[in-house]
């Protein structure tokens, strides 16, 4: 198998580097950390080691989990082995080499504390190409503002798992849009629909992670 | 707590957890109770009134509600306030190993971190099911702020019901508890009350994730 092809099935099924006994049937080989730095090594352009390794291979998760065939355990792992991938061209985003998508920024609506559905999104999001600033839980709304002023052009995301703080989101988005009404906001959380979403005035809603990634990619296309 | 549950809870069908998960599982289900230090209690008002068919006053303050969960305690004698948490260690131990790099036991922990208060609010329940069912009274499910579209503001009345700092649980000024693992809310007790077994049926949110969801333990 192709090495980049390689790398990106080490990112579908979350296989780290070489000492990690998951998944099972690819014990003892290399692993996403290995094959990065291989890829570096052989000349393969960060580039191409992002946008044709690592990508494919979350997209291939990302729509895994949306069809229920793979779960957050797994989708963890496909995130570390991007994560360990990602250390190796860190320099080269640093450098300007590799550039980004955009910038997106995320957080947890102000009083709510839930996390996962978010930091998958951010995850898959990354794994996508996007660079992710990611404000935590509980965020208000001036921190957010503080946030999309300091980042212009990026876009926001906003999560809420409890039907009462979807009111705080709402006043959130009604509030960004008031100062900023060109921002493009997402929004997502278990309780939440598209209607809600148009209520609110968001502009997009996607009931997982991968629907969020393609809306995100439709924007820079 | 089984294997079984956990199993369930991360959406795997039956028998299908995918290695090395049940391993992983059962180290940390052996290692959890070092991390937890559960902590909880109740107060029973025996005086308060419900208002406008959603409003409760008790002791001054006035909590709103949803229609349906007032309507759930409307035909009770008297309201036990409650608060319970796992301990700040659970959350400690999962945010140690996300940061240690490992996020698939950080996620598992936490997941067990929640299913150990709840838990432990069963338990705390069906000790007062069955003081006050000595006495000749029943209880209702529990209600929380934050759940089924009670304010989660609602809170900081609750606790304003409690002695400051009580089992160890504080409140965010947004309203969040600390240590997260941490669940407060209420249960109405009286002759003519009764435990459903889905609260869902008289709730408005169509598009909830936990409607119907199925347990084999006590409605949270």
């Amino acid at each position: 198998m192709e090495l980049l092809e390689q790398l990106s099935h080490c990112i579908e099924f979350g296989k780290i580097n070489q000492a990690s006994p998951y998944p099972p049937d690819m014990k003892g080989q290399d692993g996403a950390d290995e094959l990065a730095k291989m890829a570096l090594d052989q000349g393969i352009g960060a580039n191409d080691i992002l946008q044709k390794g690592l990508v494919p291979g979350m997209e291939k998760v990302g729509v895994k989990f949306r069809e229920n065939k793979v779960f957050v355990p797994q989708v963890l792992m496909s995130a570390k082995a991007m994560n360990a991938a990602m250390e190796h061209l860190k320099p080269f985003f640093q450098s300007g080499e590799v550039t980004r998508k955009g910038k997106f920024v995320i957080g947890t609506v102000a009083g709510d504390l839930h996390d996962i559905g978010k930091n998958l999104v951010s995850m898959m999001i990354e794994g996508s190409g996007w660079e992710i600033i990611d404000l935590g839980v509980d965020v208000s709304t001036e921190k957010l503002m503080e946030t999309i002023k300091a980042n212009p052009d990026c876009v926001v995301g906003l999560s809420a798992l409890l039907t009462t703080t979807m009111n705080n989101m709402a006043d959130t988005v009604r509030k960004i849009k008031a100062e900023l009404p060109n921002q493009v906001i997402l929004v997502g959380g278990a309780p939440l629909t598209d209607d809600f979403r148009k209520e609110i005035g968001a502009d997009f809603y996607s009931p997982d992670p991968q629907g969020a990634v393609e809306y995100l990619n439709s924007l820079v296309a | 707590m089984n294997m079984e549950w956990i199993e369930s809870l991360l959406g795997y069908p039956e028998g299908n957890l995918p290695e090395p998960l049940p391993g992983v599982i059962c180290s940390i289900l052996e290692e959890a109770p070092e991390h937890t230090d559960i902590q909880g209690g109740y107060l029973i008002m025996d005086e308060f009134e419900i208002r406008d068919e959603r409003k409760i006053q008790v002791n001054g303050l006035e909590f709103h509600p949803t229609r349906s969960i007032a309507h759930q305690v409307r035909s009770a004698e008297k309201l036990a306030f409650f608060m319970i948490t796992a301990g700040e260690g659970i959350t400690t131990w999962s945010q140690q190993e996300l940061t240690r790099g490992d996020p698939m036991a950080g996620f598992i922990i936490d997941l067990i971190g929640s299913e150990i208060v709840v838990s432990a609010l069963d338990i705390m329940q069906e000790d007062l099911a069955g003081k006050m069912k000595s006495a000749g009274f029943n209880i209702t499910n529990r209600y929380s702020p934050g759940d089924c579209g009670w304010p989660v503001t609602d809170q900081q009345k609750l606790f304003a019901l409690f002695p400051a700092n009580f089992c160890g649980i504080t409140l965010s000024e947004s309203s969040l508890m600390h240590p997260i693992k941490s669940v407060s809310g209420i249960i109405g007790i009286g002759k003519h009350v009764r435990k459903t077994a889905y609260a869902c049926d008289l709730c408005e949110m169509e598009t909830c994730l936990y409607r119907y969801r199925k347990t084999t333990r006590s409605t949270p």
